[in-house]
């Protein structure tokens, strides 16, 4: 039997109800590795040690008066600091935030709560979500497990960091432009970065609400089911997500892909990608046809356009948020953040109008061309290899950070599902990884695809070195 | 619209004073996404469209796509 730190999700409740392991010891080891190892990979904001325990002591009880337990009772988990809970501080990855208490939970961490997961503390993120390297000139760099001299992806570094180095078996992150698939991907985990709407924003620091999404970080598709299944759904707090359709993502776990369809489109994504991302790329695409897919070739409607309108919200929003900051606090803010949020106080409020009335229009167009009638599109999650924090800290940091999310950023506009599959490494050590683009609400199509992708590959049952038992 | 005209701007509508190095990267990435913006919407946006259907686009696959039960 594998060591309990690398059980998983569904491994640590199956064993949890079956009575093999109490909570509390499950939760006492992962506290003792987050303590021990979070801080080489600066992954870890704050530890809540008591209690966490003291949940794991009343999951332990009421199994032992033979109560129906929740689908995550008793596994550890821990979330990107911008997650709000009552009563505890949460910074947001910021100076501007690092005194703030919320009075209330947030939706999401409520949901977690109520099917029995421990919250064992706050994980490090990229200063206000705003960064794909998991860059914070505030709190310090993430630093990536498999090689501390490259960063863990951003903006949801810790949970990407904590998740590979199998602290918890899972983390919340969220998404505006590639923040969960980032880390995800270059931690050589599973991510995936739900529809808009499909899971509450209610109680998470905003960055841009038109963009931003939250979801769960896992070592395999099957544990990201498990949560995303928990914490989707109709919120009255959120009304983006009033319309929203959530299932128990487990049941459309088949194991294989019999009777769908991958488009892989050649321009813009695959083009961007260098000769052993896309050998990887293809490699995955072999295993997904072995499994029963059908894969055909498609084009991509105008990328420059559907950039320039990400960029455009995402600035737009995120200066409206934190324009008094900007105004009162610039020092407070680190230069890169500045600079990436403050066109967004230059622009015509004709344009921003212009960008959500036509993101209908684009996401049809990006459909119809990209998918062309297939269940899902196949692209990279980021076409180049990790860079090293060095590469994206220099001067021309700014072209680098651009590669990192060519392949991430358009689909936030779009609004689109999508999951990042880990599928192998690069010369550097470091992890590679795909992209599933699905339809809106077609995330049991995504999930299935990724789990079946999964139950022939090892790569993510791979762990970082020097992360092994403690 | 000069660097000064932008720092100016940006001053009086919004409070934030930006140094001569941060208005010029500002206003040229404004300047080249406003102008691709703007030419797209000018072949896309017509008084005959709804504005904002993206959540229409989302309803219209709200049904899950594969035999999965729906969440109790």
């Amino acid at each position: 039997m594998s060591a309990m730190h690398e059980w998983g999700v569904v491994g640590t409740a199956d064993a949890i109800a079956k009575g093999e392991v109490s909570a509390e010891k499950v939760a006492t080891l992962a506290l003792d590795r987050l303590e021990r190892m979070g801080p080489r990979f600066n992954a870890i904001m704050l530890i809540t040690r008591d209690s966490a325990l003291e949940t794991a002591r009343a999951v332990d009880q009421a199994r032992a008066r033979g109560e129906r337990l929740g689908p995550l009772a008793g596994v550890p988990l821990a979330h990107k600091d911008l997650y709000y809970r009552a009563g505890r501080v949460c910074t947001g990855g910021s100076l501007i935030r690092k005194d703030f208490v919320p009075d209330t939970t947030s939706t999401a961490l409520e949901r977690l709560d109520a099917a029995g997961a421990l919250d064992l503390g706050t994980l490090h993120l990229a200063e206000l979500a705003l960064s794909p390297t998991g860059f914070n000139a505030q709190y310090g760099h993430g630093l990536n497990p498999w090689n501390t001299a490259y960063g863990p992806g951003g903006s949801s570094s810790g949970s990407g960091a904590a998740v590979a180095a199998r602290l918890v078996p899972a983390a919340l992150g969220s998404d505006t432009a590639g923040s969960i698939r980032h880390p995800a991907g270059m931690c050589g985990i599973t991510g995936i970065k739900p529809t808009h709407g499909l899971v509450p924003l209610y109680g998470a620091m905003p960055l841009a609400p038109s963009l931003d999404t939250l979801g769960p970080l896992a070592t395999s598709a099957r544990d990201a089911a498990r949560i995303l299944s928990v914490i989707g759904g109709p919120d009255p707090r959120d009304a983006s997500s009033v319309n929203a359709t959530v299932c128990d993502y487990e049941t459309a776990l088949t194991g294989d892909l019999a009777g769908l369809t991958i488009a892989v489109p050649q321009a813009y994504y695959r083009e961007a990608a260098t000769p052993e991302i896309n050998a990887l790329l293809d490699e995955s695409l072999r295993v997904m046809t072995d499994a029963g897919a059908r894969v055909i070739e498609t084009a991509v409607p105008d990328m420059a356009l559907i950039n320039a309108l990400i960029m455009l919200v995402m600035a737009v929003e995120g200066a409206t948020l934190h324009r008094k900051a900007l105004a009162e606090r610039p020092q407070d803010i680190g230069a890169q953040v500045r600079a990436r949020l403050m066109p967004g106080l230059s622009y015509p409020a004709t344009r921003y109008a212009e960008a959500l009335m036509m993101r209908g229009t684009i996401a049809r167009e990006w459909l119809a061309t990209a998918m062309g009638g297939a269940d899902m599109v196949h692209i990279p999650t980021f076409a180049i290899p990790v860079p090293s924090i060095a590469e994206t800290t220099q001067a021309d940091f700014a072209t680098v950070l651009g590669k990192l999310t060519h392949c991430t950023r358009g689909i936030n506009y779009l609004g689109l599902p999508a999951v990042a599959v880990p599928c192998g490494f690069t010369g550097n050590g470091l992890p590679a990884s795909f992209q599933l683009v699905g339809r809106p609400y077609g995330e049991d199509v995504l999930l299935r695809a990724a789990d079946a992708y999964q139950q022939r590959t090892d790569f993510h049952k791979r762990i970082p070195p020097d992360c092994g038992a403690l | 619209m000069t660097e000064d005209d932008w720092t100016s701007r940006m001053r009086a509508l919004n409070g934030v004073t930006l140094d001569a190095a941060q208005a010029a990267a500002a206003r040229d990435v404004a300047l080249g996404i406003n102008a691709t913006i703007e030419a797209g919407a000018r072949e896309r946006i017509t008084l005959a469209d709804a504005p904002w259907s993206f959540a229409t686009l989302c309803a219209s696959f709200s049904a899950p796509t594969t035999e999965t039960k729906a969440k109790p």
